[in-house]
Order: structure tokens, then sequence, then C-alpha cells
């Protein structure tokens, strides 16, 4: 068990440095390469506190409140075949790879 | 509990029951639509328990990996991909986290903190999204034959089971 948690206080100071790396990103000159589609879109000169305008396809901002929309469903399909698509392809090309070169036993 | 189960390792188990829990539990928070900002902030906050518990899991793995390809680096290997490939998504899946966080709006504020509307992590938060699909799918696809292997000794039913 303490084992374990040794292993969980390592994970937790790996991800701790990745954060941090994240807060160095976001001061440095490279924090442009990251844009946010659903910037600011105020109107020049409004308050700060002033809330952005809606827009069509604002997702962050369409859906803030409310359970599950099954209406919505169609998004989780789409996630799935996404993942789909790519396990389907690893897997054709790692047994395509195996039937060239077969496993051979090692000899008795 | 059946004969099968017991026969795959306690560790095996949990390993795969926590896979297969993030992946679906990803897929779903993935789906912004479908949740809504309120469920999408709190599976957010459920990853941020168990992606640290999944990589704990694995840690040994990726320490003796790591040693052994830089030991003796040759061509890259299934090995190195796979490597290669958890490592990206553990840096892109941590920033998402850490995006989700310090810009919650619902999660967050109901336990009494009010991280800002931060423009750089909102951004950061829906890239390493992205990413972090296509590398988890990647992720679970380089270790397809592991998973379906545990699948059929957990669900084999019947005679086969005690083969």
């Amino acid at each position: 068990m303490s084992r374990y948690l040794r292993r969980l206080a390592v994970v937790c100071v790996a991800i701790a440095v990745v954060v941090g790396l994240g807060f160095l990103w976001r001061i440095s000159p490279a924090a442009g390469l990251i844009t946010d589609d659903h910037g600011d879109r105020r109107p020049p000169g409004a308050s700060a506190d002033a809330p952005n305008p809606p827009q069509e396809n604002d997702r962050h901002r369409s859906r803030l409140n409310g359970g599950f929309d099954l209406g919505s469903i169609d998004e989780v399909v789409q996630t799935m075949v996404i993942g789909g698509l790519v396990l389907a392809i690893v897997v054709v090309v790692d047994r395509s790879r195996r039937r060239r070169r077969p496993v051979v036993p090692p000899a008795a | 509990m059946t004969a099968t189960t017991r026969s795959v390792p306690r560790r095996t188990l949990v390993d795969f029951w926590l896979d297969l829990v993030l992946l679906v539990a990803f897929n779903i928070d993935y789906s912004f639509r479908f949740t809504g900002l309120t469920i999408h902030e709190w599976i957010g906050m459920v990853f941020v328990v168990l992606v640290p518990l999944h990589l704990t899991q694995h840690w040994d793995w990726v320490m003796r990996t790591t040693r052994r390809l830089v030991a003796r680096w040759r061509t890259p290997s299934r090995e190195s991909l796979r490597l290669a490939v958890d490592l990206l998504l553990m840096l892109a899946f941590v920033l998402c986290m850490a995006g989700g966080l310090l810009v919650s709006r619902k999660a967050l504020p109901a336990i009494g903190l009010r991280p800002g509307d931060d423009r750089f992590w909102r951004g950061l938060h829906t890239t390493t999204a992205d990413v972090s699909l296509f590398l988890a799918a990647l992720h679970v696809a380089l270790s397809w034959r592991w998973g379906l292997s545990v699948a059929r000794r957990i669900f084999r039913r019947g005679p086969k089971a005690t083969a």
C-alpha cells in the first residue's frame, strides 16, 4: 500500500510539473499559438463585466444549464465514430503486419 | 463473482474497468451539447480523481519501458510508439483538465472556488481536448489485443468458461 501511495505521489508531482509548464506557456510568447474560438465578442468600449452576445455555434454558452440533451445524442455517436475509425485503422494495420510477419514460436 | 471472473487477476480487472470507465466518460464528456456545461464539468472533476489513479496503475510500465528504450535505443518499435503516444496523451489530458478547472463556471463555484475566465486556458482546454480524443483512441487501439483478450476472459460464459 505504501508503495502504491509513493507512486501516486510521484504521479501527482508529474501532473503538477505539466500544469506548471502550462502556466509557463501562458506567459511565454508562444501563448499566441492557442486561440479561443469562443473569445471576447463584446463591442469595443463595452464593460468587461458585460456578457458576450450569444453566437449560433457558441456551444459553451448555448448549454450552460440543464441535464443530458438526448436530442444531441448524435454528438456522442460522432465522437465514438472518430475513436472507432482510429481503432479500426490501427487494428487493420496491426493484423496485416502480423500476417506478413507471423510470430514464429522459438525452436524447442 | 463467477469462476471466469475469478480467473482474471484482480489487478487486471481493476485496470480493465478503470480504463473502460475513463473511455466511456471521456466520450460522453467530449460531447458537450449532449451533457451541457454542468454535467460536463462534474464529469471533468471525476477525471481529476481517476486519471492520477490510472497513471499510478501503469507508472511502473512507463518507468520500465522508458529505461529500457533509453538504454538500448535502436529503430523505433511498437513499444516506443506506445510510450510516445502515452506520454503525449498524459501531457494533453493533464493540460485539458487544468484548463477546464481554471475556467470552471459550475463545478468549482459550487464548492466555493471562483476561477477566472481566462482566454488562454479556455483555448488550451478545447485544443487539448481535441488532441486528447485522437490520442486516447490511438492509446486504446495500440492495446486492442490486451483489451479484447481480457474482455473475452471476463465475459466468457457456459462450458468455455471452465476450459
